[in-house]
């Protein structure tokens, strides 16, 4: 069941008006059921034009902003029910989820000045296909992954882990994390991926 | 609930919430959520391992449940 954790504005930038979004803490079937009716269509829509231009690799789903689009949330929120280590969250504007967000509670931080310390680290972070660059030509709402990360600190500080996240970034949102959200970068791990971490003070920056 | 520890163990409860900055109550529950998802891992017939950060030397981590 999901609880309703407050109210916020995004900006529509096809409107130029702000629009009431909704987070909640937990996924939720309907969440899921707008991904798989709604998100989905358009990622294989997309996939279907790419692939009759030859290949589809990883490089080129990046470049159109598909990167996650294999990501099979249904099946996430079905394992991950009972872990006592996970916890989600979805956002909703005009009854449609706009973005999910998947965080475990049972990681420990890399960067020198935190090293050990509990954090929460971002597993998946998702915004609709609607709202992305490079995906859609008028990117609708403005600002779901801002919220969902303030959201990952807002639950690091009830956990008293003072703040800290962590994430593995996709290629592209790398220097999102890096230069607009102001988080230490830690280089390329074991995964491939570039690993990022927000300390105590940059969270603090991040939410002032 | 009453959690009853012995002198040895409230020590290492005390230690610890103070070397990673958290009250006793959520270093417990953090416990409780190592313990649940290593559990987890290993009921799915996974292996737990830790690894020597300079020889690479794996060991198994054995959790009874």
């Amino acid at each position: 069941m999901s609880d309703r954790l407050g109210t916020y504005l995004l900006k529509d930038r096809r409107t130029g008006k702000e629009v009431e979004a909704t987070l909640w803490q937990s996924i939720d079937d309907r969440h899921v059921e707008d991904f798989a009716q709604k998100w989905k269509p358009i990622f294989e829509t997309r996939k279907t034009e790419l692939l009759k231009r030859g290949a589809l690799t990883a490089e080129i789903a990046g470049e159109h902003n598909l990167q996650d689009s294999h990501w099979e949330w249904m099946r996430k929120v079905e394992q991950r029910r009972d872990g006592l280590a996970w916890a989600s969250f979805a956002v909703e504007a005009e009854d449609v989820t706009q973005g999910l967000m998947f965080v475990r509670m049972d990681a420990f931080a890399r960067e020198p000045s935190q090293r050990n310390k509990p954090i929460v680290d971002i597993d998946l972070v998702a915004t609709a296909p609607w709202n992305r660059f490079r995906l859609v030509a008028e990117p609708q709402f403005k600002g779901i992954g801002r919220l969902l990360l303030a959201a990952a600190i807002s639950l690091s500080v009830h956990e008293e882990f003072n703040g800290r996240i962590g994430l593995h970034a996709l290629p592209q949102a790398e220097s999102w994390y890096r230069d607009v959200c102001g988080m230490t970068d830690l280089g390329i791990d074991g995964t491939g991926m570039r690993y990022f971490e927000m300390t105590e003070a940059q969270a603090k920056a991040f939410v002032s | 609930m009453t959690l009853n520890l012995s002198a040895h163990e409230m020590d290492v409860v005390e230690r610890l919430a103070d070397e990673k900055g958290l009250s006793k109550t959520a270093l417990l529950r953090q416990a409780l959520r190592l313990y649940q998802s290593i559990s987890a891992r290993l009921e799915n017939g996974e292996k737990v391992f830790v690894e020597h950060p300079t020889t690479k030397e794996k060991a198994e981590l054995m959790v009874l449940s």
